[in-house]
């Protein structure tokens, strides 16, 4: 009696197996399909996208890129620059009175 | 070995056996997917690069025309400041000038003296005009004797003031040579040649 209970869960359990070698195997078919899937579209938007441009369209996206990127650019310019005229403003007293001295000296006769 | 023993057993096994399965189609499934996103990544630079070759200066275009007119803006602010701090300078020396010859002390007087020497150097004649404002009129009249005895030539003011804040304007009799030495005019002409020595001062070159 007790044996072939036995027998009938190890049955049992050799489905259970079977069921989970089929669960991975449909797990990594399906990762493989997902895969492909993501491949074939970066293929067919890569070829789309260098079709239309040999034919000089459809580089509205890329100059559009292009521009976001020199905007960021030109704006850490235009931050580079303001800097420097913050810097400029920062002239100690005693380097402009040196100036005024400098100019006083040259406009007075000796 | 009990038989409930044996089958705890079994089921155990049986179950970490499943596990293992499973875990280890998990990590395959994401490696896959991992891969496939990174081939992904670089078919699109791939093709990014392909159309950079190929639209290039177009986009060089783009990037020059912002970020070239980002700099020129830039450049064209910081020389700005850089002439409102020659500005400044300048006004503040002016400031100086008008006061010492409102003031018209003894330095100021030998300041004068010395514009009209230089004129007279320069002009190369014996009888002149010199002109000056209202107030070193004042002082000129009485001192101007003298300097004719020392610089050795025939000076007469001019009875008419000149719109200026110090110096001189010395001309011969016939007024064809004339010899601007105003203030003024001394400080214009140090603004032209000197700037670039003032800005050095300043520490903005």
């Amino acid at each position: 009696m007790d044996m072939e209970r036995i027998l009938s869960m190890g049955s049992r359990l050799q489905k259970l197996l079977i069921e989970a070698k089929a669960e991975a195997e449909r797990m990594v078919s399906e990762a493989q399909k997902e895969a492909d899937e993501m491949i074939d579209a970066a293929k067919t938007e890569s070829n789309r996208r260098l079709m239309r441009a040999q034919r000089g369209t459809g580089l509205e996206e890329m100059l559009a890129e292009e521009e976001k990127k020199a905007v960021k650019e030109a704006a850490k310019v235009a931050k580079d620059y303001e800097k420097q005229v913050e810097e400029l403003r920062k002239i100690p007293a005693e380097k402009m009175e040196s100036a005024v001295e400098l100019v006083l000296k040259e406009v007075l006769p000796e | 070995m009990s038989s409930i023993e044996l089958e705890a057993g079994l089921i155990d096994k049986a179950v970490e056996e499943r596990n293992t399965l499973i875990a280890k189609a998990e990590v395959r499934a994401k490696r896959i997917l991992e891969n496939a996103r990174q081939e992904e990544v670089r078919i699109k630079s791939d093709v990014d690069r392909h159309l950079r070759t190929i639209v290039g200066s177009e986009l060089r275009a783009v990037h020059d025309r912002i970020v070239g007119r980002a700099n020129l803006d830039g450049r064209k602010m910081v020389m700005e400041v850089k002439m409102e701090l020659l500005d400044t300078v300048f006004e503040y020396a002016r400031e100086k000038l008008e006061a010492m010859a409102k003031k018209g002390g003894a330095d100021y007087q030998e300041v004068v003296k010395k514009l009209i020497s230089e004129a007279v150097e320069a002009i190369g004649e014996d009888e002149l005009i010199v002109s000056s404002n209202k107030v070193d009129n004042g002082f000129l009249n009485k001192i101007l004797s003298e300097l004719t005895k020392e610089l050795g030539v025939s000076l007469r003011l001019d009875a008419k003031p000149i719109d200026a804040m110090g110096g001189v304007i010395v001309k011969n009799q016939r007024g064809t040579k004339v010899y601007y030495n105003t203030l003024e005019g001394r400080l214009s002409k140090v603004r032209g040649s000197k700037a670039s020595e003032v800005a050095e001062k300043l520490g903005v070159i």
